[in-house]
Formats: C-alpha cells, sequence, structure tokens
C-alpha cells in the first residue's frame, strides 16, 4: 500500500506544495519541498530570535480513484461469486410498471422444475413484489432502498448471502423502476436486461440513453396491446442501436405468454 | 437522483485519507474529472453539494470540477471525433460502433489538504513572554525576507494596525 495516501496502486504520488500568498501560483510551485519554520532577525536586537509558528501547509494528495470505485469493487466480488458456481445473474432495469416483475412472474411460473431461480427484489418502499415472486415459488429478497433510487453492488453482496444461490441457477435482480440511476451502478451482474413496455413511447433509447448504452438485451414488453397504441417498434429499435449497436431485442407479452419462449432461450446464455 | 450517491462516495474516499494522515489537517478543495457521458448533472452535484455535506468535516471544502468531453473513435473507419451523446454518428461513416476513448470517467483527481500549524515545541524555543512580533507598528518589509511572510503575518500585521 501507498503510504502516502493510502492508496494501493505505486503510481499515485504525494505532492507537498510550499504556501504562498497568492492560491493561482499554487499549482506551479515544486513538489516534495519541505517547509522550514521562517526564522526573522530583528536588526535591532540581535540577541532575540523570533521563531513564528509554522504557517499551514497545503498539500496535493494525488488520488485518482474512481468515484464509484467502492461500488466497482464490491460489484468484482459479486460477479467472482456468480462465475465460481456458474450462476447466471441478471439486472433487470426499466422505468417504473413496464412489467419487470410480471415478466418474472410468468417465468417462474413457466419455467418450474426446468430451472432453479432466486429473486432479488428493489424498490423503495414496500415488499409487495417480493410477495408475487413468493407467491410464484422461488427464493426472494427484498431491498427496500428508502430514498435511494437504484441497487447498490452491497446491497445485492448482503441479498447474495442470505440467499445463498445454488451452482447453475438463475438469480434475477429487479432494480427499482428508475431509467436513470441504475445504469451507472455495476451490482456484479453476468447481462444487464432493460424492460421497456410499448406504451412508454419509441423514443426511450435516446431519452436515456446511458441505460440503453449499457444492456445486453431489450425485452419490449405488453406487445398484447400494439393493436390500440401508435408505437414503432422498428423505430424504437432503430433509436435503441444508434445508442447501443450491439443490443439485443426480444419481443413479448408477460401477460399473454406470447415471445416467451424468444426469451427462455435467451436466459440460457453461458456464464 | 445517484448525485447523492456520488457526494456520499466522494465524501467517504476523502475522509478515508484524511484519517490516514498522520497530522490533523483539513481538505481545503477536492477537484474531480466529470466525462460529459458519465451520466452525473454536474449542475444538481454543485447544487447538492453544500446541504449534503454541512455537517461533515468538509463543510468549507470547495469542489472543483473538471469537465472531459467525449471523444470517440469509429470502429469502421477510424475517424477520431468529439462526442456529445452516446447516440451521435461517425461524422465520415455514419458508423454506432464506436470506441469511446474519453468522457467516461467519473473520478476524484486529487484532494488540496491543509495541515494546521503544529503548536510550538515544548520545553525548547522562547518562553512566550518573550515571543513578541517585532514587525508590529512596523511597515513590513521592503523585498527580501520579509516578502517571504506569509498571509496569516500579514493579516496580523493589518489589524494591529487598524
Ligand atoms: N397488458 C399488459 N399488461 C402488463 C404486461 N406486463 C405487465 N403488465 C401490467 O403492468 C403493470 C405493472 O407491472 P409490474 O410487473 O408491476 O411492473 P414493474 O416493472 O415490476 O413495476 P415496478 O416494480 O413498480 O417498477 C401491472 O398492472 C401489470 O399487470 C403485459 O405484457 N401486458
Ligand atoms: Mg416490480
Ligand atoms: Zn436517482
Ligand atoms: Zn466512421
Amino acid at each position: 500500500m501507498c503510504a502516502t495516501c493510502g492508496c494501493s496502486g505505486n503510481g499515485h504520488q504525494l505532492k507537498t506544495l510550499l504556501p504562498v500568498l497568492k492560491p493561482a501560483s499554487f499549482a506551479g510551485l515544486a513538489m516534495d519541498t519541505q517547509v522550514e519554520p521562517l526564522v526573522v532577525e530583528a536588526p535591532e536586537k540581535p540577541a532575540v530570535r523570533v521563531q513564528t509558528p509554522p504557517p499551514p501547509v497545503k498539500t496535493l494528495v494525488d488520488l485518482e480513484r474512481d468515484i464509484l470505485d467502492k461500488n466497482k469493487r464490491m460489484a468484482e466480488r459479486n460477479r467472482g461469486f456468480f462465475e465460481a458456481r456458474n450462476i447466471r445473474a441478471i439486472n433487470l432495469v426499466s422505468s417504473p410498471g413496464s412489467g419487470k416483475t410480471a415478466l418474472l412472474e410468468r417465468t417462474l411460473a413457466d419455467r418450474a422444475g426446468k430451472d432453479r431461480f432466486y429473486v432479488i427484489e428493489g424498490d423503495q418502499q414496500t415488499d409487495r413484489d417480493a410477495e408475487r415472486i413468493a407467491a410464484g415459488g422461488a427464493p426472494v429478497v427484498q431491498i427496500n432502498t428508502g430514498k435511494g433510487c437504484h441497487l447498490e453492488a452491497d446491497m445485492v453482496h448482503q441479498a447474495i448471502r442470505s440467499l445463498q444461490p445454488e451452482t447453475d441457477s438463475i438469480v434475477f435482480i429487479e432494480n427499482v423502476g428508475n431509467l436513470v440511476c441504475p445504469s451507472m451502478f455495476d451490482l456484479g451482474e453476468g447481462r444487464r436486461v432493460v424492460v421497456i413496455s410499448v406504451t412508454e413511447g419509441e423514443d426511450k433509447p435516446i431519452k436515456y440513453p446511458d441505460m440503453f448504452h449499457t444492456a445486453d438485451l431489450c425485452v419490449i414488453n405488453k406487445i398484447d396491446l400494439l393493436p390500440y397504441l401508435q408505437f414503432d417498434l422498428e423505430q424504437l429499435k432503430k433509436y435503441g442501436r444508434q445508442v447501443n449497436p450491439n443490443l439485443e431485442f426480444l419481443e413479448v407479452s408477460a401477460t399473454t405468454g406470447a415471445g416467451m419462449e424468444g426469451w427462455y432461450a435467451w436466459l440460457s446464455f453461458t456464464v | 437522483m445517484h448525485e447523492l450517491s456520488i457526494i456520499q462516495s466522494i465524501l467517504e474516499s476523502t475522509l478515508a485519507v484524511v484519517q490516514d494522515r498522520s497530522e490533523t489537517c483539513t481538505v481545503d478543495s477536492i477537484d474531480l474529472q466529470v466525462g460529459a457521458l458519465a451520466g452525473v448533472e454536474l449542475s444538481t452535484l454543485e447544487f447538492l453539494w453544500p446541504a449534503a455535506v454541512g455537517d461533515t468535516p468538509l463543510a468549507d471544502t470547495k469542489l472543483q470540477i473538471e469537465q472531459l468531453p467525449g471523444k470517440a473513435v469509429c470502429s469502421d473507419c477510424g475517424k477520431s471525433f468529439n462526442i456529445g451523446f452516446y447516440y451521435d454518428p461517425c461524422p465520415d461513416c455514419g458508423s454506432h460502433f464506436l470506441n469511446i476513448t474519453q468522457g467516461e470517467e467519473l473520478r476524484i483527481k486529487s484532494i488540496t489538504l491543509v495541515s494546521a500549524p503544529s503548536p510550538p515545541p515544548q520545553g525548547g524555543g522562547l518562553p512566550p513572554n518573550l515571543n513578541f512580533d517585532w514587525n508590529e507598528g512596523k511597515p513590513p518589509l521592503p523585498g527580501g525576507r520579509g516578502g517571504g511572510l506569509t498571509a496569516p503575518q500579514r493579516l496580523k500585521n493589518q489589524m494591529v494596525k487598524n
């Protein structure tokens, strides 16, 4: 560990700067200079030496540290756990009400006996979604984030410690309904899935580019409602690919079950 | 409002650095680098900062933010260009297969600490009653060593005069 700033890297250095009168000239001064107390001799009284207290010393600590460093490191721990157990961990993100829980309920019902599922539910309040999942028979942990608008890696870490998911299983992490904040927080998932329902408008990918940029798959839900709406599926995909040319798409209805076979096939990805 | 989480992370990292140091010090300023594609609203960050640090040791700490523009290299034709949004195409060939080379940064570049002057050593030095300011009441010395007086001393002289 670097002794000067406590960082773990070795490229970091501590810079000590001389205190100067003008803060503007501060940055250009020589580094690593020890400031000596200023000793001033009085001309009239050579016998008396006055030692002024050492002036405050400004020290520049070169940190070069990612602000979300702590979350990223915890996410990597989660990822290591998932990979070691061959667990497919999926982070489901969307705006509120696009049908994430409905998609999971349907998946649990249709795939019962074929796959082993665990679910982590993130909501600001209530355990209503966890109750819906528990009714489907999967072990579930509800995380209430309170004012927090997204899940973070340490919350997921706690949840997997209590869930203890088995080898070869699937862990669904339903993030807080929010198309902005969850995009920045890696949870250690193997895949990120953004769910969008056809009632939301096809321009969501360019309005919320961060979320679509970081997703692996876009599940377009509620296609049973298409006959009642002006919704241009192809335009949605076009916008999505502008933000993320590698984005895959699936069209489903969690209510009627249309298109769900494609989703189940996708779920068999290798960790 | 992930900006609050971000401020929380900045606080934790900074306080950890302060606690690791042997001398007591305060944090004068924190220098951040935030890329244009990092997903952080700078105005929100700056707006939330004073309230978020109000009850912490960083209440007087300045937050200085350097914004880094987005840069990309086209994977299809090799063109380098500035990118403002993820959906910006390559200006030469229109491709969206891009390699983002700058703009996703969200980092604490440096922290400037101020260590409080340590008290005069016990036993050593002059007895307190002899520790007078010979400059008192006199104009500051022109040039020479007197020019090296530190800001607090200048201030002290001025206060004595007024
Ligand atoms: N017509 C139709 N309605 C659906 C479909 N999927 C979900 N819904 C309805 O959409 C509403 C919201 O569904 P949820 O599953 O609670 O959505 P969510 O994304 O989990 O919501 P939050 O967790 O609150 O963000 C419910 O009333 C569902 O019945 C679908 O495929 N078709
Ligand atoms: Mg839900
Ligand atoms: Zn938020
Ligand atoms: Zn190009």
